[in-house]
């Protein structure tokens, strides 16, 4: 990050280099932590993922590199290992990469900059926001190397399995899994403070938002990136309490002898539990309180951060601007009341899912008609293929792919035969691979010239681009026939069936196809970092985009503007108008009677 | 150079399409629906994957269309002369003159084209949400499962006790003779009793198997799911059949098969084998069901695999159940 | 930017070539080791209680481990070495530790190409030893059963300690559930027994059931644990003898007899084991306990009411199991002696719901089971209670009871059968509590 600052005047005193990388209050700086460490958790589970491929398309076989670690198992996988790769794969993607990527780091560096603020609220609690994830951090990656292993009962760490422990006093072994152990109390307590991390961002974000924008940027003036952020703030800030609670309770089951989630007696071979009366569903209800909306925490930045790209790219106003607003809102109020469709087969009362289930396929319209409102907005567009544009529009293809595999999941009846196939993996790496992570690269590609003053090497990002947006369709669409086909998830060797054995030419070229496409990645690693140093230097505004960040400094100082902006329009008005190009920037006064773009 | 994008974006959802239209031949696909559950999960599915195939290849044509009739000649940055006003302009272009009246009007009007789309797939969403709830209520609520000789139901459902552990499935059924005492004294309070503490009593006389689920065709199964470590989820695939077992609970699960797959070895034996297809009257590997744990359940998670026999009637059934029965007993003097 | 371009192929192309690599079988440098865990010579080891280890606590696993102050051997500690009731082959010297190694490797191969020289034909005929049907049987155990049972079956694999009970270690040739006549000296079982352990599994442990295997995978994986343990047994038996302990220095030394020829001494030794315990297999194979028929009938034919005379018979199996019998042969009541030789309660404390945990032959902490519950580890079918009570259970230490007349034995097998259902001991008029 050694990017030159042009020399500003600004209030904020100098600082040493210790307060102004590290314990930074500056909104840009924090950003750029939490996309620098999630960046590096994205390589560490998307190695979890290789490995889990690996092990899935040569089950019998050594794994290449690893096997030394597995000599006292005949070279082979341990099967404890494999579940505790995509447990970790999965809680290391949802809650070390994607939430801090996208509310971490763009919200953080967008909000204030967007809305033409000269920092977040509450500078200190955003700080603070960042340093809980240091915890955690620490935590996640020393459970890999305890006794027992790393947590192994997946991301939903499900009770009794996850929650199963020796009374208290004796260790903190479990007797369900040895993985279940020392791992899962550190999983346990990591996601605690991942929590914690969120809330005081969320909290930080909503009350920006509501108070700090500029003068003139009116709520309905607001990017759709910071009604994303704003929704998805408070979808944090009211679910988040609930999975902290959970959390807590199942640390307690596991070192102090509660029972919350388990029912007494038990039998693990010679080991009987005492007295329970807990309830393993209530943990599940918990959990998917908070993480079905976690899922839309998960994409709804992605489609604001799109929505401004597209609109950026086809030099086009975003179609139904209101409408993309209700939708998102849509989407996040009815998001907390459908988490119970994780739950058809459960054991949960099946009236109670006839309810669920028409909540969650109504979910389905708001994201259909923000589908079609980027293809409004493309329609009769000059679209301009830019590496950003691309994964933008990617989003939008794949994205289309994820929200229709979802009605399968909501109808209940046809959930019996999908649920915990390949068919839910297909769908929620349609959902969180190629339509967040694309997102992400969007916004990555988008404000780089922002965060950095240096732009990224198009050609290699639109490589990087048509090579991902093969591979990861080469990778995740068979998925849908193994599902299809009934394909167990969650299992090492899929040879232990004789039915599930047929799939495994499907497997192996899912394996090859993810292994190319881990390797693409490098492309971008190395256009990330060349360009950080050598990139081509950028201007203020190398898109030509009308919103309020395009107008401060790139990189932007201390403070953000020189000036505070005011703010004369809405963010899409992409018309041209004699004398001013083909965009209206948000700053931009007119003489004179207004052109009637955007509505 | 920008239009080949379109061509990569509509080359591959067509790759994607074609995977989902070939790979029913290779039998890559739902494996065969044998319970009468199957017609309506496999109908359902069919139906969804018509409207969402239909909605997937429009919104996907539609936006390589636009990305190939729409990429700026230009490279990105520099603005393009673009006339003000651009929507009336958008639209009546676009719209062919042939079309007139309402549609037109709609098609001109962004308000009434938002309005549109949201209305059209709400009714249909909202028609595929209510035209499942029966399909559902049958396979799971407890109130529409078939019971023990009840005024409407003239069968006798055949009740299984499978317990599930850490990793195999506990299976007990109840004694022939208890079996043929209940099919043949319905009405009997006794029998009913004796019937209702199946499930909650373990009897001496119980036969008890490892992984081996029998039933007959055409005969309602009702199996009741309990497990002894952690949760654990009964898949049936060929019987649409899902459902976890919680620690702690019993959980009634059901289904009538429509096949079997089960035939004796030779006349006199009591070798039963599956894998029988009975349309071809020949073995066929598609012919052997599995019964899997469907849940994650630690490490032996996915070897959790039995298998379901079903008969080709009550006499086979009770045949098989006796033979198992012989095996258990102690040696007798003859 | 030109310069990414080959890196980036290159990048592109590693993991593809990297995966192609691993085998699918065991590699040629996974080999059998020499035994690192102490050689348990007697069960007299620590502390019993009413507690099992702890999930990842095996007691054993090496030497060190007594020093642990959560180990039940702790108060012990290291006079178990010193008297010589464990002892600790890493004291072996490592040229010794490779020469025994080497000839082990001699007789029985590796993993990946098992085999038992050193056996006559008669035996690798009976007991299935060929080299075809060993190597199959490996590939089987090394995906199935490795995990649990361990490289060399000595119960001690990745997942071993995580499961209580613990998984059988082969390598003392002892095996809990039999049909073959155990009354004077412990013996292998048959290939029968084990293929049945196989197909049923163990319920109340965590030895799952493989019968969704086919017949002949089971026999395969029968011969390779035969193989193991086989191995296990020679090897276990050649350190106790071809080393002296010094309990002075707490070092193993080859004794005096093989100093000059150590690589013979040893050879010559092992030769003999092998065969010797391969007898031992073949001649468990014809061993069956002969039981007596079963002479009570179940039911009244006539009004489905447990006969008297079964009533009676499950009677006389309480009074053996407590060890009461009557003063004067009355009746068909056993006499006194005759339920002295019985006397479950001994071990089974108030029918097994308080019994305790105590070491067995391995080293590990087991109890006698509590006959109130319903799971019968060895197999829920009479004649198996019926062997376990006439053969008792290898290593666990329930005895033999064989010198019990046989309708006493099969007394026993109904009052354990009524035991855990409430309305069957009603009707047999039985209390417990």
């Amino acid at each position: 990050m050694s990017v030159a600052h042009p020399a500003e005047v600004h209030a904020h005193p100098e600082m040493n280099f210790l307060s102004k990388y590290f314990f930074s209050q500056d909104h840009k700086v924090i950003g750029i932590q939490f996309l620098f460490t999630s960046l590096i958790f994205l390589v560490v589970g998307g190695g979890l993922a290789l490995l889990v491929r690996v092990q899935l398309a040569w089950p019998h076989a050594e794994i290449p590199l690893l096997s030394w670690m597995f000599q006292d198992n005949g070279g082979r996988m341990p099967e404890s290992f494999y579940n505790m790769l995509f447990s970790m794969h999965a809680s290391v993607m949802i809650f070390f990469v994607i939430i801090p990527v996208l509310a971490g780091a763009f919200g953080n560096f967008t909000i204030p900059l967007m809305i033409g603020a000269k920092d977040m609220a509450f500078p200190v609690l955003n700080m603070l926001s960042y340093w809980f994830m240091w915890p955690a951090f620490v935590l996640i990656l020393s459970s890999f190397f305890v006794e027992g292993g790393g947590p192994a009962a997946g991301w939903t760490s499900y009770p009794t399995l996850s929650s199963v422990a020796m009374p208290a006093g004796e260790g903190l072994q479990s007797p369900a899994a040895p993985n279940s152990g020392h791992g899962q109390v550190l999983w346990l307590l990591a996601l605690t403070f991942v929590g914690i991390s969120s809330m005081l961002g969320s909290v930080n974000y909503i009350t920006t938002i509501i108070n700090m924008r500029a003068p003139g940027m009116t709520l309905y003036r607001m990017p759709m990136t910071i009604w994303a952020m704003f929704i998805t703030a408070i979808l944090q800030a009211f679910a988040l309490p609930v999975l902290t609670v959970a959390l807590i309770l199942q640390t307690l089951d596991k070192t102090i002898g509660t029972t919350f989630f388990l029912p007494d007696g038990l039998t693990f071979g010679n080991w009987i539990t005492g007295p329970g009366g807990g309830q393993t569903l209530l943990w599940q209800h918990l959990f998917w309180f908070y993480s079905h909306p976690a899922v839309y925490i998960m994409i709804l930045p992605s489609m604001g951060m799109v929505s401004d790209i597209i609109s950026t790219f086809a030099r086009r106003p975003l179609f139904g601007y209101r409408a993309m607003i209700y939708s998102i809102a849509g989407i996040a109020g009815l998001g907390f009341i459908v988490w119970g469709h994780h739950m058809f087969q459960s054991g949960m009362d099946p009236r109670l899912g006839t309810g669920f289930m028409i909540a969650t396929i109504m979910i389905a319209l708001p994201s259909a008609i923000k589908v079609f409102n980027w293809l409004g907005t493309i329609f009769h567009g000059n679209i301009q293929y830019t590496a950003a544009m691309l994964f933008a529009l990617g989003f939008v293809a794949l994205f289309i792919i994820g929200g229709l595999s979802g009605i399968f999941m909501a109808a209940t009846p046809v959930d019996i035969f999908i649920h915990d196939t390949y068919f839910i993996v297909a769908h929620i790496h349609y959902v969180l691979f190629t339509s967040s992570i694309f997102g992400i690269f969007a916004g990555i590609y988008y404000w780089f010239p922002k965060m950095f003053a240096r732009q990224m090497n198009e050609f290699w990002g639109r490589v990087h681009f048509g090579l991902t947006f093969v591979l990861a369709n080469c990778v995740f669409f068979p998925m849908h026939i193994l599902g299809v086909g009934g394909l167990r998830r969650r299992i090492p060797d899929i040879t232990a069936s004789p039915r599930e054995a047929a799939f495994m030419p499907l497997n192996q070229f899912i394996t090859i196809s993810a292994l190319v496409l881990g390797a693409v990645q490098i492309i971008f690693v190395i256009n990330f970092f060349y360009s950080l140093f050598r990139g081509k230097p950028a201007g203020r505004n190398p898109w030509n985009s009308n919103t309020l960040e395009w107008s401060a400094p790139s990189p932007p100082p201390h403070g953000n503007f020189e000036t505070v902006p005011i703010v004369f329009r809405g963010p899409y008005e992409y018309v041209e108008v004699e004398g001013h190009g083909d965009h209206l920037p948000q700053t931009l006064k007119l003489e004179g009677p207004a052109p009637t773009a955007g509505h | 150079m920008g239009k080949w994008w379109s061509i990569l974006f509509g080359v591959t959802m067509i790759a994607c399409t074609l995977l989902f239209v070939v790979s029913p031949f290779v039998g890559w696909w739902l494996p065969e629906g044998v319970s009468t559950h199957s017609w309506s999960v496999d109908l359902l599915f069919y139906f969804i994957l018509g409207i969402t195939g239909f909605f997937f290849i429009l919104t996907e044509a539609l936006m390589c269309i636009f990305m190939y009739r729409y990429c700026s000649s230009e490279k990105a940055g520099r603005t393009v002369a673009h006339a003000p006003g651009f929507f009336v302009r958008t639209y009546n272009k676009w719209t062919p003159p042939a079309i007139k009246g309402s549609i037109a009007k709609v098609l001109n009007d962004p308000h009434k084209i938002e309005m549109a789309w949201t209305v059209l797939p709400a009714v249909i969403l909202l028609w595929i949400a209510f035209a499942q709830v029966d399909a559902w209520a049958v396979i799971k609520y407890q109130s529409r499962m078939p019971r023990y000789a009840e005024k409407n139901q003239e069968f006798t459902p055949l009740q299984i006790d499978v317990t599930a552990r850490q990793w195999e499935w506990r299976i007990r059924y109840p004694s022939s003779e208890r079996f043929v005492e209940w099919m043949t004294r319905k009405g009997d309070p006794e029998i009913l009793k004796d019937f209702q503490s199946f499930a909650k009593i373990e009897q001496k006389d119980d036969v008890k198997l490892v992984n081996e689920l029998h039933v007959w065709n055409h005969h309602p199964a009702v199996l009741q799911l309990s497990t002894r470590d952690v949760i654990h989820s009964f898949n049936l695939p060929h019987m649409r059949v899902k459902q976890d077992s919680l620690p702690g609970k019993q959980i009634p699960v059901w289904f009538t098969p429509i096949k079997h797959n089960t035939i004796r070895l030779s006349a006199d034996g009591d070798v039963w084998i599956d894998g029988y297809n009975p349309d071809t009257k020949a073995q066929d590997r598609n012919q052997i069901w599995d019964l899997s744990c469907a849940e994650l359940c630690g490490w032996g998670h996915y070897r959790m695999v039995g298998r379901l026999y079903v008969h080709e009637s009550q006499q086979d059934f009770l045949d098989w159940l006796k033979s198992v029965e012989a095996k258990m007993l102690p040696p007798r003097a003859k | 930017m030109t310069k990414i371009l080959p890196l980036a192929a290159f990048a592109l192309l590693a993991p593809i070539v990297l995966v192609g690599c691993g085998s699918d079988g065991y590699s040629s440098a996974i080999v059998y080791g020499v035994r690192t865990d102490p050689l348990v010579l007697d069960d007299k080891l620590g502390k019993e209680g009413y507690e099992p280890d702890r999930p990842g606590v095996l007691p054993i696993l090496l030497a060190k481990d007594v020093d642990n102050p959560f180990n039940p051997m702790y108060e012990k500690g290291a006079s178990l070495f010193k008297d010589g009731l464990l002892r600790d082959p890493t004291k072996i010297s490592d040229k010794d530790r490779r020469t025994l190694s080497k000839i082990l490797q001699a007789y029985f191969g590796r993993p990946g190409e098992p085999q038992v020289a050193g056996v006559d034909s008669t035996a690798t005929r009976i007991l299935k030893l060929d080299q075809d049907t060993l190597s199959a049987g490996s590939q089987l155990y090394r995906l199935h059963c490795l995990h649990c049972h361990g490289l060399a079956g000595d119960g001690r694999g990745p997942t071993g300690r995580w499961v209580n009970p613990h998984p059988r270690d082969y390598r003392l040739g002892l095996f809990k559930f039999t049909s073959v006549d155990q009354s004077d000296v412990p013996r292998p079982p048959s290939r029968g027994d084990l293929y049945r352990t196989l197909q049923t599994g163990i319920d109340g442990t965590a030895m799952p059931a493989f019968n969704m295997l086919t017949g002949d995978d089971l026999q395969n994986l029968v011969s390779y644990i035969i193989h193991l343990s086989l191995r296990g047994k020679v090897e276990f038996e050649t350190i106790k003898k071809a080393f002296d302990y010094d309990p002075a220095k707490g070092t193993l030394s080859i004794t005096e007899d093989g100093r000059d020829d150590v690589y013979n001494y040893i050879d010559a030794m092992v030769s003999e084991f092998v065969s010797l315990f391969a007898k031992d297999w073949v001649e468990s194979q014809t061993k069956t306990i002969a039981a007596p028929s079963y002479p009570y009938a179940d039911f009244d034919k006539e009004t489905r009411a447990m006969t008297a005379e079964l009533k009676e018979s499950i009677q006389r199996g309480q009074k053996l199991f407590l060890g009461e019998g009557a003063d004067k042969a009355k009746g068909v009541m056993p006499s006194k002696e005759e339920a002295k030789k019985a006397n479950c309660v001994s071990c089974h404390i108030d029918y097994g719901r308080q019994a305790r945990y105590k070491f067995d032959a391995w080293g590990t902490l087991v109890k006698a089971q509590n006959l109130t519950n319903p799971i019968r580890r060895g197999g829920d079918r009479p004649i198996d209670v019926f062997y376990r009570i006439h053969s008792g259970i290898n290593g666990s230490g329930m005895v033999a009871h064989s010198k019990l007349e046989p309708n006493h034995i099969w007394d026993l097998v109904n009052f354990v059968q009524t035991l855990p259902f409430p309305a069957m001991r009603k009707a047999a008029g039985i209390e417990i509590d």
